[in-house]
This record gives structure tokens, sequence and C-alpha cells, in this order.
């Protein structure tokens, strides 16, 4: 809670007190409380105490909120994820976030459109596959640009393209 | 800003009150202010009402903030990433958040610090390799990092890929 005190403005052992005296220091008194008390931060001003993108991606400020719209530019959120059936032809369905498409480009690659890019090629991107038979596949990634990348499964000890049942990828950056 | 509306009778004629009687109601106001005005956020206060790590972590908390600074501390979040350049020697610069330095051992071999450390060795490692044909896997970990290796797909030899990739997830 904000608490008041008493400006010691007013001491005086003697004499009377005229009205002016009385309104000049209701004035100061007027003026200390609105010194003392700052302004409330309320809904319609909470847009004026969130971080902005430049404070998400420095991460280290604690005198401002983080907002909904804003948590994504924190370093440590991902950019974007997806799972998709790596079986699937053409235009891929996906489930995912940051991610405007995914298009299968040949056998056991795929191609991933984000839907905001980033500042430079240099951001990460982890995935995994997965197989219902014994086979061993790994995810590879391919050509890399801003908004684009290429992910490229193969077979382990072969080295051949597949298209696996399962891909999942997310991705980092700034 | 809250504002207060403050009547105040004196009880001598105000023309000839004494300052002793202005002095009691002046505190008398205060206190009213006090007991009116309920606590309320301000910006100074901000730092009060944000998260601490903790709160966090645990991750169920509905009276505080996330900011900046504490964001990174919520379970959904990944602790470190990086991508760097394999072929590199050496100290090798990479781009990622929450790494210290990444060193190369020997070929297809690198060590990660991690910055800050984790709070135990059950933490998360995903990574994936770039080149035609290469894969990752992480090694032994501690909290202060792991090591890396990466191979190649055809022979699963160790080999130097052009771009390895990962994240980590866990509790620091």
């Amino acid at each position: 809670m904000n608490t008041a005190s008493v400006p010691n403005t007013f001491a005086s052992s003697t004499g009377t007190v005229s009205l002016s005296l009385l309104d000049t220091n209701f004035t100061s008194y007027a003026t200390f409380l609105n010194s003392t008390f700052l302004p409330e931060i309320t809904a319609t001003t909470i847009p004026s105490y969130t971080a902005s993108t430049a404070q998400m991606q420095t991460a280290t400020a604690s005198t401002v909120f983080v907002s909904s719209a804003g948590q994504k530019n924190h370093p440590a959120a991902t950019k974007a994820y997806a799972s998709f059936i790596g079986t699937a032809t053409g235009t891929v369905s996906f489930t995912g976030y940051g991610v405007t498409r995914i298009v299968r480009a040949g056998t056991g690659t795929y191609s991933v459109v984000l839907s905001t890019g980033f500042a430079s090629t240099e951001y990460a991107i982890v995935g995994l596959s997965s197989q219902a038979n014994s086979l061993l596949s790994a995810p590879n990634i391919g050509r890399q640009t801003t908004d684009y990348f290429e992910i490229k499964v193969i077979t382990l000890f072969t080295a051949t393209a597949l298209d696996p049942n399962y891909v999942h990828f997310s991705v980092f950056g700034i | 800003m809250p504002t207060a509306s403050v009547s105040i009778e004196f009880s001598d004629n105000p023309t000839s009150g004494s300052t002793e009687s202005i002095d009691q109601n002046f505190s008398d106001l205060c206190s009213y202010v006090n007991s009116t005005l309920p606590g309320y956020l301000t910006a100074t206060a901000i730092p009060s009402f944000a998260a601490t790590a903790a709160q966090q972590s645990a991750a169920a908390s509905i009276t505080v903030f996330a900011t900046p600074a504490n964001q990174v501390k919520h379970s959904s979040s990944v602790k470190a990433w990086a991508r760097f350049a394999g072929t590199s020697t050496g100290s090798i610069t990479f781009v990622g958040y929450g790494v210290g330095s990444i060193s190369k051992i020997a070929t297809g071999s690198y060590t990660v610090a991690l910055s800050p450390p984790m709070a135990s060795t059950n933490y998360m490692v995903v990574l994936t390799c770039g080149g035609d044909s290469d894969f990752g896997r992480w090694g032994s970990m501690t909290t202060a990092g792991f090591t890396i290796g990466a191979f190649s797909g055809t022979d699963v030899s160790q080999r130097d890929s052009t771009a390895i990739q990962f994240i980590v997830g866990g509790f620091q």
C-alpha cells in the first residue's frame, strides 16, 4: 500500500492561522500527495508497461511485463514447430505454430516456409523422425534461408532418402 | 491516479485555530487517505509483482507476472539453444542462447558449456546436424554442460558436420 505522512511544514508554536495560510498549506499538501502517489497501472495503461520487442530479445529487464503478444520474442521461446506425416505428398497437412506451409519435395525431402522470417540465417532447427519398421532414420537440415529451410530424412548406414512415418521439428532464433 | 475527496471540519474557528489543531487535522487526513486508497500497482512496484524463479519454475501462480528476465525460468521454456559449424576448430563461434562456450575436442566431437548450469543432470538435449546425411547424438552430461558427437549417415563414422543445432530443456 502507498502511504502518506504529514510533511512537517505546519509546525508553529504560536500565532493564529488565517484562511490564506490554510489555502497555502492545502495546496502544498496536494502537491505532496501528487508527487508521492505514482500513476496507477490500469487495464488501459498496461501496454505502456509491457516489454518491447528489443527488451524481450535482450531478456534482462525486470521492470516491465511480458505480454501474450510479446512472449514469443524471448530468445528461449520457440519461434516455430510442427508435426507432420512424412509419407504425405504435395502440400502436407501439419499441426504447429509459426509455420505457413510444408511441401514434400521428394522422397524424404520437405520444404518448410516460416510465417515470420528471421533477421538472418543464423537460427537453429532441431528435428526427429520416427519409423514403424526397424529402420533407423535421422532428419537432416538442408538449404536454409531466413524464412525457409529443408528437412531431409535418411536411413542410417545407407544414407538413402526415406519417407518416415512422422517428422517433428522446432525452430529457435532471434 | 486515484483521487480522494476529503472534507475536514475544524473544531475551532479556522480563522483563529491553533497550529496544533491543524496538525491534528492533517494527521487525520493522512490516516484517512491511507485507509481509503488501496494498494495499487505502479511502475516502481512492478518488480514486487514479478514472479520469482521458483514461481516461474512451478508454473502455477496466477498472482504474479512474467518479465523478460524471468520468462526463461518457466518449465516450458528451453534453457539453451545454439547453432554452430562443426568444421571449426578450437573455441567455436556460435549463435544461441544460454550457452557459455562450445569447443571442438576432435573430429566430430564437441563440448558445450551451459551458462547458467542446470540444476541436475536430469535434463533434455535434442540435436540435429546439417550436411547431406549427418546425424548427431549427445554424450556425457553434467550440470555444467554436455558433449556432442556428429556422425556420417553413410558409415556412422565421426565427422565434422557443417551445421550442428541443439536445444536444452530442464530446470536451472
